[in-house]
This record gives structure tokens, C-alpha cells and sequence, in this order.
């Protein structure tokens, strides 16, 4: 027991005398500031970094919200053309009046099907545009 | 006692340098790779400008066709019968809700 209280009292002495000890870890004026600026550059290319991942996050967003709606416009205009289509064939076989206005006013040409002597039977209505046409002036 | 503990004079120049190029090294790789990333995405965004106008053209272009086939729809008996086939496979949706002519083509899933 004594001797251990003996051994702590050497370790405190010893630490407070290790603590009054000039420092040993020197650098010179040079090595300092070579040092000082290495840090600065690494410092100022984390701060880029963390801005860069954020805009490049926010782009890849924009990116993938684009590819979404052109997915939908491309379910869009499969619909468009069905319906037409479907408009188209009343049309051909009723000559329904309301519904050539609306197939004129929407702009969509619509060609009613020639008939063919080859051909078993008339194809029915086909689609109003080939590609997504202009979108009808109101 | 004292000779176990013989003090070199030590500078941490040398790692402290170490340690910091390596970290500016990862650090200009990441940002290189970021930048390259940066322009692959706009160039991706430069190529959808076109399919995108379509998209948006189409998308407007069959709500106007939808809205017209409703009004249509209360005058004209083939039109509300389009209307109908057009809700039972599930390309239109009415929504209640909605004031005025509640007609909407359904989001694509």
C-alpha cells in the first residue's frame, strides 16, 4: 500500500516535470507555413466537394424527373392516339358530326381508309399523328 | 530512469505533409470524378430537351382532347359512349371533386 502511494506520488511529480519541459515537437518557419497551405488547399477542396456532391445530387433529381415525364408523355400519347383512333372509327362508321368538329378541333388529321380490292377489310381509323403533333391552339 | 525516455527532437513536418497531400490527392480525385459526372448529366439533360417538349406536348394535348370529349360527351351520344369505353378500360378517370368538367386523363402508372 505505502509503496504504491509512493509510486503515484513519483508519477505526478514526474508528469507536472514533463510539463514544464520545453515543447520538442518543432517545426521551422518554412515547414509551417508549407504545412499552413497544404491545409488551406485540402480545406478549400472539401468545401468544394461537399458543394459539388450537392449539385450534382440536385441534377441527378432534375435528371430523373425528366426521364419520368417523358415516360408519361410517352403513355400519354399512346393514349392520345388510342382514343382518336377510337374517335376516328365512330366517325367512319356513324359520321358523327359532333365528333368530326372534335377531331377538328383538336387538329387531328384524320384519314378515312381508302378502300382496297386486295385488302379482306377496311382498317379502321388510323392514328392522328405519327409523332407528338402541336398542341391545338384555344 | 531518465535514459529509457531519451528525447529525440521530433517535427511533424513530415507526417503532418504526408497525411495532407494524400488528402488533397483523394479530395482532386473526387472532385475531378464529380466534374465528369456533372457533364455527363447535362449532356444527358441536352438530349432530353427534345423527347421532354414532346412529353409535355402530348400530355397537354391528350387533357385537351379529354376535356373536349366530356363537353362533347353531354351533347352527343357517340362521344358519351367513347367517354364510356374510354372509362371502363381505364384510360379516363372523372374526378368528383373537381368543379367545372372534372375530366383528367389518369397518370400514367
Amino acid at each position: 500500500m505505502r509503496d504504491t502511494r509512493n509510486h503515484n506520488f513519483k508519477l505526478v511529480l514526474r508528469l507536472h516535470c514533463s510539463i514544464e519541459e520545453p515543447p520538442t515537437f518543432i517545426m521551422n518557419r518554412i515547414q509551417f507555413w508549407i504545412v499552413t497551405a497544404l491545409s488551406g488547399a485540402v480545406a478549400l477542396c472539401l468545401l468544394t466537394q461537399i458543394i459539388l456532391v450537392k449539385v450534382v445530387q440536385r441534377e441527378q433529381i432534375q435528371l430523373s424527373m425528366a426521364q419520368q415525364q417523358i415516360n408519361q408523355g410517352q403513355l400519354c400519347f399512346n393514349r392520345l392516339q388510342q382514343i382518336a383512333g377510337a374517335i376516328g372509327q365512330v366517325v367512319v362508321q356513324t359520321q358523327d358530326p359532333g365528333l368530326k368538329e372534335l377531331l377538328a378541333r383538336q387538329n387531328i388529321a384524320f384519314a378515312p381508309p381508302k378502300p382496297d380490292a386486295n385488302a379482306p377489310a377496311p382498317a379502321p381509323a388510323p392514328a392522328p399523328a405519327p409523332a407528338p403533333a402541336p398542341i391545338p391552339a384555344h | 530512469m531518465s535514459e529509457e525516455y531519451e528525447e529525440i527532437p521530433l517535427s511533424p513536418f513530415w507526417p503532418l505533409l504526408i497525411v495532407l497531400g494524400a488528402l488533397l490527392i483523394w479530395s482532386g480525385f473526387n472532385i475531378y470524378q464529380l466534374n465528369l459526372q456533372r457533364t455527363f448529366t447535362a449532356a444527358q439533360m441536352e438530349q432530353m430537351g427534345q423527347p421532354l417538349n414532346n412529353a409535355q406536348a402530348a400530355q397537354s394535348r391528350l387533357i385537351a382532347l379529354m376535356n373536349d370529349l366530356i363537353q362533347t360527351a353531354s351533347k352527343d351520344q357517340a362521344a358519351a359512349q367513347i367517354v364510356n369505353q374510354a372509362k371502363a378500360a381505364g384510360i379516363l378517370r372523372l374526378n368528383p371533386n373537381a368543379s367545372g368538367n372534372a375530366s383528367s386523363a389518369p397518370p400514367p402508372q
